[in-house]
């Protein structure tokens, strides 16, 4: 079954062709690669899903939804959280409280009853810390519950990051390079953190650069070079793939 | 930091100012500089909502509390409503005024978001100076009434200290209670990271509008009592200066705590009134306390002090 149907995509940037009409099929209950080399489009492509980017021209179903032209807030809503390359972490925080933002589209409470108190906040603010406990807990960093973000390692941040996306319990996770700047360790559990999000029923879309990682823990890849979709396919398929080499290693 | 442990200190200082009101009342920094803190706690806590916990500058704040200050005693006096409806009707007004400009302003950021904050104070000031047949222009205006709570007159020093008190207790508590909730941590991840904010559902717009039209009305109510307890308003006392003063005390004692501000507030009405002795050094020497604290303790001073404790 498809999860994300997006049809003719186009972002161009100052003539520069970012995406250039792209049309594909994302399954669901999958962890989803797309992959290509630097400057490919696939970070635009995130941005275009999520939100930050506007497209100039296409559509991106999420079932009969049409997320373009939405903000990003409202795209949350729908059940698309995600990570970012370079981390935004909450630096004025705890790992609770980061966590604990996450949770904001399971609540309700306003300005005005969160400065009086009232019991619904309260029964809430329980909830929402319960929630954050357990994602904190999934990813691992249960003992980082009241350390300040500040303090935690960048390995650790990754995994934060994680943690409060999770916690919004989104239908679809977007990760930009989870696996940048880690270590071996790191990414091996990185792989295995996967896994637990696609067996917890979140389908994962993720860009990454670490071949082994990608091919390793991806159900489908799709391939991007210079804004178009090269190839798609099993990451049996694509390591095959003539075309896809070439893109890698040039002609 | 546990809700109990935040809570522990509200109490402590409700205790300290009920005790400082009840046995020092005659005192003159209780009963005559203790109420200007109590304005500028208020003052400094509402800006720091904006400021510290929601990263949104704002250098034109002295405006609010002028706005709520010339509104409050002009509608009771030309309509002859009672003076609490008067202060009511100040917040209700500059609410919507904040609600206005917030639209256009919080686009900007950082220094953009400083220059039009500015401008909207200077062009309050200059306001309040032109329209002399409404506010007594640079002049000032005076014989404003007297303020009842009840029938009960609130017309001694001693007895503002308590209304002031209760109030600024009142928007600690309020501030308290705010930054430790859902919607608390919304703005707090606005100022940590708006694209995160944004991605974990929070409409990032909406919540600094929110958080901007608190603050001013906040200000607002503030400055109602302020021109009550007064009974006297000059537009000098809503200058850009004072806004720059409110901006110091929330920076002094720490960005992003309401403990912090409130020590700023003190800190920075009570210097100078110790400082006086030193007659004409007097600014010099409150520089240099300034620029001393400010390279030794640059998360200001609560903050720093806290956070010594803390790691002990």
């Amino acid at each position: 079954m498809n999860l994300i149907t997006i049809n003719n995509l186009e972002k161009s940037f100052g003539g520069v062709a970012a995406i250039a009409d792209i049309s594909l099929d994302i399954p669901s209950n999958r962890i989803v690669a797309i992959i290509g080399p630097n400057g490919a489009g696939k970070t635009t492509f995130l941005n275009l899903l999520c939100g930050f980017y506007q497209a100039d021209k296409g559509q991106i179903k999420l079932g009969d939804l049409n997320l373009i032209g939405l903000p990003t807030h409202k795209i949350a809503r729908s059940g698309i959280c995600r990570t970012f390359q370079n981390l935004q972490i909450f630096n004025n925080m705890s790992c609770m409280e980061n966590t604990m933002v996450g949770t904001h589209l399971n609540f309700s409470t306003n300005f005005i009853q969160a400065m009086f108190r009232t019991k619904k906040v309260r029964i809430q603010e329980k909830q929402a810390k319960k929630q954050a406990e357990e994602a904190l807990d999934f990813c691992g960093l249960s003992s980082f519950k009241n350390s300040m973000a500040n303090q935690l390692s960048y390995g650790d941040l990754k995994k934060l990051e994680i943690a409060r996306a999770i916690a919004a319990s989104p239908k679809i996770l977007l990760m930009d390079e989870p696996a940048a700047g880690l270590n071996d360790t790191e990414t091996k559990q990185m792989g295995a953190l996967l896994q637990k999000i696609k067996n917890n029923g979140i389908s994962v879309i993720l860009v990454e650069h670490n071949m082994e990682l990608v091919m390793q823990q991806s159900d489908y890849i799709f391939v991007l070079d210079f804004g178009s979709l090269l190839s798609q396919g099993t990451p049996a398929d694509i390591q095959k793939n003539p075309d896809v080499i070439k893109a890698y290693l040039g002609s | 930091m546990s809700s109990i442990k935040k809570l522990s200190g509200f109490y402590i200082l409700s205790l300290l100012g009920i005790l400082l009101g009840v046995f020092f009342a005659d005192n003159y920094f209780v009963s005559v500089v203790g109420v200007i803190v109590g304005f500028h706690i208020i003052l400094a806590v509402s800006l720091n909502l904006l400021m510290g916990y929601s990263g949104q500058i704002s250098l034109g704040h002295a405006a609010f509390f002028g706005l709520g200050a010339y509104i409050s005693a002009i509608v009771p006096d030309k309509f002859n409503i009672n003076p609490w409806i008067g202060i009511l009707t100040a917040m209700i007004i500059v609410g919507l005024l904040a609600y206005i400009i917030s639209k256009p302003i919080l686009k900007l950021k950082g220094h953009y978001l400083a220059m039009a904050t500015l401008g909207f104070g200077v062009i309050v000031y200059i306001f309040l100076v032109q329209t002399v047949s409404l506010t007594g222009g640079p002049d000032g205006m005076g014989d404003i009434a007297t303020l009842y709570i009840g029938s009960y007159a609130i017309d001694s020093d001693v007895k503002w200290y308590f209304v002031v008190l209760f109030f600024a207790l009142l928007v600690v508590w309020l501030s308290l209670n705010l930054i430790n909730s859902r919607a608390g941590r919304a703005m707090r991840a606005v100022a940590g990271s708006e694209y995160a904010a944004e991605m974990m559902g929070v409409d990032t717009s909406q919540t600094k509008t929110k958080v901007f039209v608190i603050s001013a009305v906040f200000c607002a109510g503030a400055g109602g009592l302020f021109a009550f307890q007064q009974g006297f308003l000059s537009p000098d006392s809503f200058s850009f200066f004072f806004s720059i003063e409110l901006v110091t005390m929330v920076v002094l004692g720490g960005m992003a705590s309401t403990y912090g501000a409130i020590f700023g507030a003190i800190i920075l009405t009570l210097l100078p009134e110790f400082l006086v002795v030193f007659e004409d050094y007097e600014m010099l020497i409150f520089g240099g306390i300034l620029i001393f604290m400010m390279i030794f303790m640059p998360k200001g001073l609560f903050v720093t002090l806290a956070d010594k404790i803390n790691s002990k």
